[in-house]
């Protein structure tokens, strides 16, 4: 005979009190479990959205390649939107001054490009042109994503798809651009824009075919994070350094920016929902522990009273003030244990369910948490044995001499 | 001398008269003492006290030598656990425990080497419960309950055996075996010490000490009486 078989007889006698000591801490386990698997769907969902509205800002970004327009300060903005390029000219070396200055951090691709609208005389057909460069800024150029600027190889041409299709062009074909030979070195698909007239060479030949030397119209800025408009000002901050007020930056209202302002906007209002949810979950965890605590506790009481017979004899015939407390804690511990393992299971499978996304979209094992289930199964017979300390004490303490007489 | 005890007082504080008052005695290996008086006179105090579970005001109480309040309560109780049984009119067995659980109950408080279920199974045996090992407390006749409450004091082999009333709810049938049993421990070199009321069970004993407020009126030896 020992503790622990006797702790397991009296306990399947005594089913009761400990089914109900076992359901305050199911209810206690089963609640903390479900409220924080809750909250930790919650806070993935919105780690989803925010990363699936990156990912789409990451996509529209990278379709239209730049989102800072660096333009003379000179430039009137309206013939600007008007054309969709500007008259003004400024030297290249803004373009080298910019990719050479420490001060740009925020920028990882430069593309200073000169646009002009010209008749492309062997075809007789008005064209946009447009002279285009890749410059890495050189506190970027160890990124690995460089190769996003799309230079044109000297000696061909990019070109888009309409134009490409009405001159029956195709990708290595040879062709002469105002008696300039150059091989057609990229065909774009259809994007519903000028682009689609669009033909794009190397800079210096553009700036020799257009007798404007050492000159551009436009820089275009790609800044390395491209979801982040927090920093736009930053940005322009940075360009200012460098070149003062001899250039004019236009921030182009993308979808991109859109998309950036709602992924911040979920991301916040996230970030609420959780924080809500959590202040809730938090109170009424406190009020479930104490609750349990009082019940598990009170329950042992009644255990002790209800046993106090047998406190005695078992005193009588040697049994020792601690194996009479380790008895109660034993049993503390099991309601602990079991309550934890069948409260979490429970606690669980109900966020899960009641978490409707989880069956579609979030996967049950990005919800399981296994700190989380050694934590409830730790901390929960730490309750129990707190809760049952007192009477196991003073079951302990019963007067073996006083219980035998009462009868 | 298995056990003494030396000008024991023990007064109850809710009480305001004295339940022992400088009660001494002595109990010698295969002794059988009966302690009889009427209500209230002590006797239950002084089983108490003998078995080292009240504390006597004054006085000393010496079993196998020892003395027994001058342990800690742990060690009084795995002294009482080794050397001293206990059997009660109400029995006391754990209603949860079959009955070769409760005997094997008695060593839970013994330290090294434990008594085999074997043992257990002999006693119950002994004492005509082999086909009741795994039945319940609640299973059995008062007669039984008293014979399992026996084995449980004696699986410990101890050598001092405190019965209060044990014969108070049984049949005669039944008061008898329990009475036997207590005889052939007493035989086998234990000393017993019975408090009853019943004269009947008195008379089974070779020594009555009648107590009277708290006090030693007689004693009497067999030879004594039967003059």
């Amino acid at each position: 005979m020992n503790v622990l078989r006797l702790v397991c007889r009296e306990i399947w006698h005594r089913k009761l009190n400990f089914l109900v000591s076992l359901l305050a801490i199911v209810v206690l386990v089963g609640y903390a479990v479900g409220a924080l698997t809750l909250i930790r769907a919650q806070r993935e969902r919105t780690e989803q959205r925010v990363a699936a509205l990156d990912d789409e800002i990451r996509k529209i970004t990278k379709s239209l390649g730049f989102n800072i327009n660096i333009l003379p300060a000179d430039q009137n903005l309206a013939d600007f939107h008007a054309n969709d390029f500007g008259e003004k000219t400024m030297p290249f070396e803004y373009v080298q001054r910019l990719a050479e200055s420490p001060d740009i951090v925020t920028i990882n691709h430069l593309r200073p490009a000169l646009i002009r609208k010209i008749e492309w005389q062997e075809h007789q057909r008005q064209i946009v042109l447009m002279g285009v460069a890749g410059v890495i800024p050189w506190t970027h150029r160890s990124n690995p994503k460089k190769p996003m600027t799309e230079a044109v190889p000297t000696g061909s041409l990019n070109i888009g798809s309409v134009l490409a299709e009405q001159l029956q062009l195709k990708e290595g074909d040879t062709t002469q651009l105002n008696g300039l030979e150059l091989k057609v070195n990229k065909i774009y698909p259809e994007r519903g824009t000028k682009d689609d007239i669009t033909v794009w060479i190397d800079l210096q030949a553009a700036q020799n075919m257009l007798e404007l030397p050492d000159q551009i119209n436009l820089i275009q800025a790609l800044e390395c994070n491209c979801a982040s408009v927090d920093r736009l000002a930053e940005i322009e901050g940075e360009i200012s350094q460098v070149l003062g007020s001899n250039v004019q930056v236009i921030e182009l209202a993308t979808k991109a920016i859109a998309r950036a302002r709602a992924r911040v906007d979920v991301q916040a209002e996230g970030q609420i929902t959780v924080a809500r949810m959590q202040d809730r979950a938090t109170l009424l965890l406190v009020l479930l522990v104490l609750a349990s605590s009082i019940l598990v506790g009170l329950l042992a009481f009644l255990n002790v009273w209800e046993r106090q017979q047998e406190i005695g004899i078992l005193r009588a015939i040697g049994t020792s003030t601690g194996s009479i407390m380790w008895m109660f804690l034993l049993k503390a511990l099991f309601v602990g244990l079991i309550g934890a393992i069948i409260g979490y299971l429970i606690g669980f499978g109900i966020a899960v369910r009641l978490d409707g996304q989880s069956a579609n979209g979030l996967i049950v094992e990005s919800l399981f948490d296994f700190r989380m289930m050694v934590f409830a199964i730790l901390l929960a017979p730490i309750i129990t044995i707190i809760a049952s300390w007192v009477p196991a004490v003073f079951a302990s303490n019963q007067d073996p001499a006083t219980v035998l007489s009462m009868e | 001398m298995v056990a003494e005890v030396h000008g024991v007082s023990k007064t109850y504080r809710d009480h305001s008269v004295a339940a022992l008052r400088d009660v001494s005695l002595q109990l010698d290996s295969g002794q059988f003492v009966a302690v009889c008086g009427p209500s209230g006179c002590g006797k239950s105090t002084l089983l108490l006290t003998l078995g080292g579970l009240l504390r006597p005001d004054t006085g000393q109480v010496i079993v196998n030598e020892t003395d027994v309040y001058g342990l800690s309560p742990n060690e009084r109780a795995a002294f009482r656990a080794k050397w001293i049984g206990f059997v009660f009119q109400q029995f006391h067995l754990v209603p949860y425990l079959n009955v070769l659980e409760n005997v094997l109950a008695a060593e839970l408080g013994m330290r090294g080497s434990h008594p085999t279920p074997d043992r257990a199974a002999t006693l119950l045996e002994q004492f005509g419960l082999a086909n009741r090992l795994q039945h319940r407390p609640g299973q059995l006749s008062t007669g039984e309950r008293q014979r399992v409450a026996m084995a449980r004091a004696l699986l410990n082999e101890p050598c001092l055996l405190l019965a209060d009333e044990p014969t108070g709810n049984l049949d005669e049938e039944n008061a008898d075996r329990v009475l036997d049993e207590l005889s052939k421990f007493a035989d086998r070199g234990g000393a017993v010490m019975l408090v009853t009321h019943d004269p009947r069970a008195a008379s089974r004993a070779q020594q009555q000490i009648n107590l009277l407020e708290g006090q030693i009126a007689s004693d009497l030896t067999t030879a004594t009486r039967l003059e």
